[in-house]
């Protein structure tokens, strides 16, 4: 006889069985259904392109865990849970194929080493990994954990529904004894307790559990788009239709001349996807355990501003408001969104590097930032300063005495350093673009002096635009003012016409992301390098040779612009390498992971006006610094540079932590 | 009720100090590629007369310039933040004027532009700190004037202002019309225009005037022997260099400082 | 518009006399002075103006001290308080009876006001914020020197006549005082206008000392980390209102809560530019000489030699603060009385 067994055995008037599916899938498509109506009233927006791509990444992820992992002991149970329930839901596919389609692989050498062997396994790791769950969220208890009742409905409810599964197989090999028992290892092993009972009487329990094991099954199925169950669809299915973009293009273009409204105010002027993305948050708290804002002590959260929206979205307030502006249609920010939440987010990217569902937290801001900026007028008195000076000034520098040319004198005044102007005549191959912020900042004046000096000494046929540079745009980006950002683009693109070079040289990573990324949205097409990669490039040609190699003990501070934006974490560890005797120590957070000096999205012009030192976030990476005992903190942003010498400055009394620029310490060390 | 404010488009004050240079034989400051802007505390006098706006129904404000063509720049700043009406004075590029000249070519404007409420002048340009003109245009008008107000409202058709002076704050009345000059504070920045109004407001049509439309002529310009004659602009001589005052000991440093401080006639 | 004529021998240089509760002010010293000076080069005897209500002759000897020459007084009751339309009237006579060649004024809030309608009824030339005034060698040339563009450049123009000019605060010296000059008395005796209506005064809110607005305040001394605690900082706020300054901070102090955010200056905080910047024990960070670098003088008094603020300043003491902050105050006091 071939091994298979009987599938219904033992189960009289299964077609109830039926009119409890009917039940589920009506409840079921119900739930989908609300949520997909509240989903349709954003607005359009395309992701449905390059299907094979995004096929293909889904599966990856959903498939190697690449973002679940990261937090070791989650991934390891969820991987359990997770390729458990895939492996039995397979199974039940089988069942159902033959049950309703009369096609029938459930039978020799499958169902021994599938439907049997590798079912019982997939059972006992899904048990596993729900008994890791469950010491997870109720014994270990993460900081980042939210836990509320359906929680432990959905944890008892799958270990019920799997411990069931495994009884029912012990009664029923225990009634049958087919010879294939061993095949499933755990059934047999729970069939030895039925054995000692009468057969009648454990068909009737084997009965009984097949129906309870049915309903709560369905049951659970039905709950499904009303519970946090729901990410296993939603979740895959966001990762999907991700944006196929690179992380350098933060935020869509804006049809100033077109768009009805400008930003958005209301949940129905976001897209249908971002709305999507609400629903898609399984609460994991990943993405506020590494922001920076909330990690420095402020009540912030990430993970508080989708689950706020997605609240709003439902229909129901989180916070006790009277007012009817809580109802979906109102407006969200001092509503959902307290108003200063708004201007916090650094636009770091660490929120959205570890969502394991991809959600797109930033853009959600800018979009709300751009309707309060543009539409409304109304925004921060410190984040007004640099806007109005770059609609006058071209730099957002407001109050600076500073002229774009004057690190050009050296720092005794006289002598002037010699660079090549760029002019409509001349070709160079490389175009130094300073920006505005080591231009314009004394302490980071160095940084461009610096790089001339190392272009000179390796022969790099290059020259700046001096006067002629106008800011990049992006802090007018970020803040929210697309019409000036947009007004700022032409401008440089007029400056870019008028000049001949093959490769744009910058040294702060914000300018470099824009240049790279974001210019590229108004067909700007430029080559686009950072001083880090350069400089290794030049030390790998040879044409810059380092003699000194500094002893002190150093810790790199990774940007967020070079790091999470563009995937640039070697180049600046090599050049420091290669500049020092190895006595390179990393901070507790670097890499993907590292933690934003707090400069980027318009925080190097926020207030800190009633801000406690510790809450601020340069100081608490000023903190982080410090920890490592390193003599020496090198950076390649003069953002983070700014910040973190104030950082720094602000708590280190004794002097002990030096901020350069890896410019800075490559100069020194020629 | 109707409001003139008086706008000078000037040489960014703010301007880095490496950056400013002077034309010795233009007597002028260098402009090349230098921002200009509106004039700060023109920019005080039109959030004032917005404010006034906001209050009182049926208020109508003129922004007023005299100046090149890229003036049109401030008077589009007026329009973005919902001036009602723009008007340019188109000024030759080569033709100086001094405060004489320039509050006649304002008067001979606001004449025509007709019955006039209230005019509000910032209290001086940020280019040439003069602070003249909008007295003397008061003079040309034949109309009371208040300078340096912070604080302004219109009580039963009454103009009521807060002036600081040393010493305090003075609370004046004046019947209308009137002409007053704006100093800066906190109640007075000038709001961030929204960006659509912003838009609209390339849109709107600016009204135009030449010297000629208003029967001025360069010679009227000129007030006979009064005219300011520059004989010279230069540069401060100015070494960055710190003077670190040297004593043997702390009263001798604090007296040679005060010394010093005396002979710049700082103290 | 009448030209005076060149030729008239002894002219006068007029000076409208600022006054304060009745006595004149040092401003108004200051321009006694600084016509004084010019006394010998034009051949011209210093004429001082007092309008005022009935008590205000009671001080002439005060200008006499002072160097003035002539002292014209009108008194009347109908000059207090002060309305500009009247001081107006008076003057024009004045001036018709003496026919100036200089017009000076104070450029304080009365003067600035009153100038420029004065020159333009008597059609003079008019210069103000003049913070010197030379006379070309050999000549009768009057030059008038004055800040534009922020302080970035000087302006020099020829005085016409005649020629109204407002002069900066604290850029002349008065005479020594020597109670032995005399000075002619001219009372002026003028029809007051009726002016039944006009602008006038309401009501007068004196100051709260501590209310000096750092935006505006002509001298800020200014405190950082340097001061090391909130009852220290009171040490700045003494010199502070010594020099009748306004109190500034880098965002260091407000941060430690020694004084409110509103004291701070700096690129997040208030941009200022004064004529005397005192900066006690700040760094110099960018942030912070963004918001004061605009100070026509700074002055830096820090311990750590290196502190960038000593490249911004134009002055500076090395030197602990604690030793340097009460005697400065003492000597300032004695200065400024």
């Amino acid at each position: 006889m071939e091994p298979t067994r009987e599938i219904y055995w033992n189960i009289a008037n299964y077609g109830y069985l039926y009119v409890l599916l009917l039940i589920t899938v009506a409840i079921f498509s119900r739930g989908v259904y609300r949520r997909y109506r509240a989903w349709m009233i954003g607005q359009e927006e395309k992701r449905f392109d390059q299907i094979l791509q995004r096929l293909i990444i889904t599966l990856k992820h959903v498939f190697v865990h690449i973002r679940i992992i990261r937090y070791p002991y989650s991934g390891a149970f969820h991987f359990l849970m997770f390729g458990g329930m895939v492996l039995l839901f397979f199974g039940t596919v089988v069942v159902f194929l033959k049950a309703d389609f009369g096609l029938d692989i459930m039978h020799g050498g499958f169902y021994l080493y599938f439907q049997s062997l590798a079912l019982d396994l997939a059972g006992v790791s899904a048990l596993l990994g729900i008994i890791m769950a469950g010491a997870q969220r109720y014994v270990r208890k993460p900081g980042r954990y939210r836990t509320e009742i359906p929680d432990a409905v959905i944890l008892m409810g799958l270990f019920v529904l799997v411990s069931t599964g495994f009884l029912i197989e012990g009664a029923r090999l225990s009634v049958i004894q087919d010879s294939w028992a061993r095949w499933s290892p755990v059934g047999h092993f729970i069939s030895g307790f039925f054995n000692s009972t009468n057969a009648d009487v454990t068909a009737g329990i084997h009965r009984l559990l097949w129906w309870f094991h049915l309903t709560l099954a369905l049951a659970l199925f039905a709950y499904v788009p009303y519970s946090k169950l729901f990410h296993f669809l939603l979740g895959p299915l966001n990762i999907f239709l991700q944006s196929m973009e690179p992380k350098g293009i933060t935020v869509k273009r804006l049809d100033i001349e077109t768009a009805e409204k400008f930003g958005a105010q209301i949940l129905p002027d976001f897209s249908w996807k971002q709305l999507f993305d609400l629903d898609a948050c399984t609460e994991c708290g990943r993405c506020q355990d590494n922001c920076p804002v909330t990690m420095a002590g402020k009540s912030f959260s990430p993970r508080e501003v989708i689950l706020g929206m997605r609240e709003q979205l439902r229909g129901s307030g989180r916070r006790e408001k009277e007012n009817d502006e809580s109802q979906p249609m109102g407006p969200l920010i001092g509503n959902t969104l307290p108003e200063d939440w708004l201007w916090l987010c650094r636009t770091c990217r660490a929120c959205m590097e570890e969502c394991p569902v991809f959600i797109e937290v930033i853009p959600k801001f800018v979009e709300l930032r751009r309707f309060q900026v543009m539409e409304e007028a109304d925004y921060p008195k410190t984040l007004q300063a640099p806007i109005e000076s770059l609609e006058s000034r071209g730099h957002p520098y407001r109050g600076t005495t500073t002229s774009r040319t004057d690190w050009l004198r050296n720092g005794d005044g006289d002598t002037d350093i010699d660079v090549f102007m760029l002019n409509d005549s001349t070709a160079v191959d490389v175009l130094y673009w300073v920006g505005c912020t080591t231009a314009l900042n004394e302490e980071n004046m160095g940084i461009a002096r610096n790089i001339c000096a190392l272009l000179k000494t390796a022969g790099v046929s290059f020259g700046i635009l001096g006067d002629d540079e106008f800011c990049c745009g992006e802090p007018a980006r970020r803040i929210g003012n697309e019409y000036l950002f947009e007004t700022m683009v032409r401008q440089n693109m007029e400056t870019f016409s008028n000049c001949k070079f093959k490769t744009l040289l910058t040294n702060c990573p914000h300018c470099f992301n824009m240049f790279k990324h974001e210019y590229s949205q108004f067909g700007v097409e430029l080559q686009v390098v950072h001083h880090s990669e350069f400089l290794l490039k030049l030390i790998n040609e040879k044409t810059l040779n380092i003699n000194d190699k500094k002893t002190e003990m150093m810790t790199y501070h990774d940007p967020c612009y070079l790091g999470r934006y563009n995937d640039i974490y070697a180049a600046p560890r090599d050049v420091i390498d290669i500049a020092s005797a190895g006595n390179r120590i990393e901070m507790d957070r670097s890499g993907d992971r590292s933690f934003c000096c707090g400069g980027g999205g318009g925080g190097a012009w926020l207030s800190e006006e009633g801000e406690p030192v510790p809450e601020r976030v340069n100081v608490a990476r000023a903190e982080q610094a410090l920890a490592t005992g390193a003599s020496t903190m090198v950076t390649a942003c003069p953002f983070c540079m700014m910040m973190m010498r104030d950082g720094i400055n602000t708590i280190d009394d004794a002097g002990t932590l030096e901020v350069v620029d890896l410019a800075q310490l490559i100069g020194e060390s020629i | 009720m109707k409001i003139v404010v008086c706008m000078k488009h000037i040489l960014d004050p703010e301007l880095p100090p490496s950056s400013f240079e002077i034309e010795p034989e233009k007597k002028q400051a260098k402009i090349g590629k230098h921002a200009f802007v509106l004039n700060p505390y023109d920019e005080n006098a039109l959030e004032m007369a917005l404010q006034l706006k906001e209050k009182k129904e049926d208020v109508q404000i003129t922004a007023l310039v005299y100046g090149e063509t890229k003036a049109e720049e401030s008077l589009r700043r007026a329009l973005g933040v919902l001036a009602d009406e723009a008007v340019h004075i188109v000024q030759e590029t080569e033709q100086q004027t001094d405060a004489y000249g320039t509050a006649k070519v304002l008067a001979a404007c606001i004449n025509a532009i007709g019955p006039v409420d209230l005019i509000m002048c910032g209290r001086m340009a940020g280019d040439w700190d003069a602070g003249l003109v909008g007295s003397l245009l008061a003079e040309a008008l034949a109309l009371p004037s208040v300078c340096f107000i912070s604080g302004l409202e219109i009580i039963e058709g009454r103009l009521r202002v807060s002036r600081q002076v040393e010493g305090g704050t003075e609370i004046l009345e004046s019947p209308l019309p009137v002409l007053v000059t704006v100093t800066n504070d906190e109640s007075n920045v000038l709001r961030i225009a929204k960006v659509r109004d912003v838009m609209k407001a390339h849109r709107k049509p600016i009204q135009q005037y030449t010297l000629k439309d208003l029967d001025v002529s360069v010679s009227d310009l000129e007030q006979q022997g009064a005219y300011e004659e520059l004989r010279d602009l230069y540069l401060p001589v100015q070494d960055n260099v710190c003077e670190i005052i040297e004593g043997e000991g702390p009263e001798e440093k604090i007296d040679a400082l005060l010394t010093k401080l005396k002979a710049q006639k700082i103290l | 518009m009448t030209i005076v004529n060149e030729g008239a021998v002894m002219s006068e240089i007029l000076v409208y006399c600022s006054q304060k509760n009745g006595r004149v002010t040092k401003a108004g010293f200051e321009a006694l002075g600084a016509a004084q000076a010019l006394v010998e080069s034009l051949e011209c005897a210093v004429g001082a103006v007092l309008i005022g209500g009935e008590g205000v002759g009671e001080h002439v000897q005060e200008l006499a001290a002072y160097g003035a020459q002539k002292i014209y007084v009108c008194a009347n009751q109908h000059l207090e308080p002060y309305r500009p339309e009247m001081h107006l009237h008076v003057l024009e006579e004045i001036f018709n009876q003496v026919k100036p060649r200089l017009l000076l004024f104070i450029a304080d809030s009365n003067g600035r006001e009153l100038a420029p309608r004065m020159a333009f009824r008597i059609g003079a030339g008019i210069a103000s914020e003049c913070i010197d005034l030379s006379v070309t060698e050999g000549t009768s040339e009057v030059l008038i020197h004055k800040p534009v563009y922020g302080g970035k450049a000087i302006a020099q123009m020829v005085a016409k006549s005649p020629q109204v000019i407002t002069l900066r605060e604290r850029c002349f010296e008065p005479l020594e005082k020597d109670d032995s000059r005399r000075a002619d008395t001219v009372p002026i005796d003028v029809a007051l206008p009726e002016i039944s209506d006009g602008v006038q005064l309401v009501e007068f809110v004196e100051e709260e000392f501590t209310g000096v607005k750092l935006e505006e305040a002509q001298i800020i001394v200014s405190g950082g980390r340097g001061i090391g605690g909130k009852d220290q900082f009171k040490a700045i706020e003494e010199l502070a209102e010594t020099l009748k300054a306004a109190v500034g901070s880098s965002r260091a102090a407000v941060d430690a809560g020694w004084v409110p955010p509103s004291f701070q200056v700096g690129q997040t905080g208030k941009i200022v530019a004064p004529d005397l910047y005192v900066a006690v024990g700040i760094s110099g960070a960018s942030q912070h000489l963004a918001g004061m670098s605009g100070s026509k003088c700074i002055v830096a008094i820090n311990k750590d030699p290196d502190a960038p603020i000593f490249k911004a300043a134009q002055f500076g003491i090395v030197e602990d603060y604690k030793k340097i902050l009460p005697g400065l105050k003492t000597k300032v006091k004695e200065l400024l009385s």
